[in-house]
């Protein structure tokens, strides 16, 4: 792939007013969902940035149309400056696809139950043209392992079943290193693990971003591992960004109705639902009239600090 | 294990006894104690909260409480009182009718336990008919109401399950385990899969609803932040045994057993640790 004017070289991946419409229904049912809308946001080099909202929201879509397994309606997506509908060749795009990887939810289903472990590893390996023999697929496939803190003599030879989400897991964000992947889009990479194995995963993901300048688009809606991961939080509601900027300042001091909405729903232990009853139903009342509104273009996009925006609608 | 048990239900009968639960896996030549020795107590409108990571026993014990349990699982000792009967000694028929109207289910994956072939109205249709004997219409009124209840608009009564959106369709599954006002509501990682938003606003609906109806909750999550807003008493468990029970806010401040230090650290927390202490202190500041 050839590039012609890079831009900043930090910025691997911009987005530009994206927008996703979906057809759905027959005949008198058919109606269209607008799954994204205008949405816009930069990956940087070696950093995060999370993509937060409820379910519906449109933060897999976000991640589905940046892997091309669908096309966007309209708006840009630049990858390091080149339009990636652009992409059309199977060259062109296999090396796109071999740039940016997914990791998905559930580890149980990502991986094929009928081959080892080293299988999963060592295909991606001769595929991209990685390896040559069958030697170095070995020695790579161990070095894969060991990278993500898993004993290469005891999984390689393994079945999936045969191992922990955790682990399961862990072979999955290997095999996005294996491809030679420098994006990762990450969808609720640790939603289904057990919380004592959440945090394990962070840290590795953490330690592939620092150790080895990976990029990630960190898809989730727990606002805790948001913080702990992304350097930068987008929160989505209904196919819109309504707030970006910062993880701790869009954490600490929400602008953005929704996002509020959002941070007083997190669980805070220090409050019970005794206590928290009557502002809980005062959040309940409103719940209703914010969606509403939030569901409204955005008209207008105010700045609270230099690396903090939030949206203002109709 | 028994020591912070609640000790002022000495007057009225708790919902649910477990006594000495015992729960054994038959492996090829060995049996495998899932759940070992577990006793507690959940009260009448109480929300008992069981915390622990998976294959820890946790829903091999919801399971146990609505005989729900295959071979080769089978409970080898123990008792489980549900308003004083034993459910264990209870004979197949008797079990069927407890089910459901005593106690109720929603299970971890309860939006994909609907079947995608029937409406909505339909699926409450079997269960409506099975127990009370109500015919489409009646059951159809009911099955409304019972969306109203968990914020659904009833029109959406002809819809399809796929029609739904996973937060939607869990709470269907709660309007269903609610529809026969059973005394113990039994939810195992009921909101899981769901966004923190519709997940406050299912609790806090299940908060308000077992006030009005004094039903008790059995509620099983890993997420001990949201199992501490949510229950009253809390028990850790650790590979099949009751590690620690106690009230929700001693677990939080003051965690006794060094696993359950260990599940709190294993937490990221959301907000810096004095800013949540804060926001607990205007909360209840505006509360007094």
């Amino acid at each position: 792939m050839t590039l012609l004017n890079p831009p900043s070289s930090d910025i691997l991946v911009t987005v530009k007013n994206m927008t996703k419409t979906f057809n759905t229904g027959k005949g008198l049912h058919k109606r269209q969902v607008h799954a994204l809308r205008n949405v816009s946001f930069e990956l940087k080099k070696g950093r995060a940035l999370a993509l937060v909202g409820e379910s519906g929201s449109g933060k897999s879509t976000v991640a589905r149309l940046l892997t091309r397994m669908h096309l966007h309606n309209s708006g840009e997506v630049l990858y390091r400056g080149q339009d990636i509908n652009e992409f059309n060749t199977h060259r062109e795009l296999a090396q796109y696809r071999k740039n940016i990887q997914m990791i998905f939810q559930d580890p149980y289903g990502s991986l094929n139950p009928a081959h080892t472990i080293y299988h999963h590893l060592a295909r991606p390996l001769f595929t991209h043209g990685h390896v040559k023999t069958k030697i170095q697929a070995i020695e790579k496939v161990n070095d894969l392992l060991r990278l993500v803190e898993l004993d290469p003599e005891a999984t390689a030879s393994k079945y999936p079943h045969q191992l922990s989400g955790g682990q399961r897991q862990r072979v999955s964000i290997a095999r996005t290193v294996a491809i030679g992947a420098e994006i990762i889009l990450a969808d609720e990479p640790t939603s289904m693990l057990d919380v004592s194995i959440r945090l394990d995963i962070l840290k590795l993901l953490n330690k592939m971003k620092n150790e080895q300048d990976m990029t990630f688009l960190y898809i989730t809606h727990d606002i805790a591992t948001a913080r702990y991961f992304a350097e930068e939080i987008a929160i989505m509601y209904q196919g819109q960004i309504v707030e970006w900027g910062n993880t701790s300042s869009v954490i600490d001091n929400p602008q953005h109705p929704y996002t509020q909405l959002l941070l007083s729903a997190v669980p805070n232990p220090h409050i019970s639902f005794t206590e928290a009853a009557i502002e809980g139903s005062e959040l309940l009342e409103q719940a209703n009239t914010i969606r509403e509104k939030s569901m409204a273009p955005i008209v207008e996009t105010v700045e609270y600090n230099s690396q903090h925006f939030y949206a203002q609608h109709d | 294990m028994t020591t912070s048990q609640s000790l002022s239900q000495a007057t009225e009968q708790p919902t649910l006894v477990i006594k000495n639960l015992c729960v054994d896996y038959l492996l090829d030549e060995s049996e495998f104690r899932a759940v070992d020795n577990v006793s507690f107590n959940i009260n009448k409108g109480e929300i008992f909260g069981l915390a622990g990571e998976s294959g820890c026993g946790k829903s091999t014990i919801a399971f146990a409480i609505s005989q729900l349990l295959r071979p080769p699982a089978y409970i080898s000792g123990g008792e489980i009182l549900l308003n004083g009967d034993n459910t264990l000694t209870m004979d197949k028929k008797t079990i069927a009718k407890t089910r459901w109207s005593k106690v109720s289910m929603v299970f971890q994956s309860a939006m994909n336990s609907l079947n995608p072939v029937l409406t909505i109205e339909e699926q409450f249709r079997d269960m409506f008919y099975r127990h009370k004997g109500y015919d489409e219409t009646e059951s159809a009124k009911r099955a409304g109401q019972l969306l109203e209840l968990v914020g659904i608009n009833p029109n959406r009564l002809k819809d399809y399950p796929h029609q739904f959106s996973g937060g939607m369709r869990q709470r269907i599954v709660i309007a269903i385990g609610l529809a026969l006002n059973p005394d113990l509501l039994i939810m195992d990682e009921p909101t899981t899969a769901l966004d923190v938003v519709v997940q406050r606003e299912i609790l806090l609906q299940i908060h308000a609803l077992r006030k009005e109806f004094g039903f008790s909750v059995l509620f099983i999550t890993h997420d001990l932040s949201l199992m501490t807003q949510l229950c009253d008493r809390i028990g850790v468990m650790l590979k099949g045994e009751l590690v620690e029970v106690g009230k929700a806010k001693d677990i939080l401040l003051r965690p006794q057993h060094p696993y359950t230090q260990k599940l709190w650290q294993s937490i990221p927390a959301a907000f810096e640790q004095n800013i949540a202490e804060q926001r607990a202190t205007n909360t209840r500041e505006v509360f007094a």
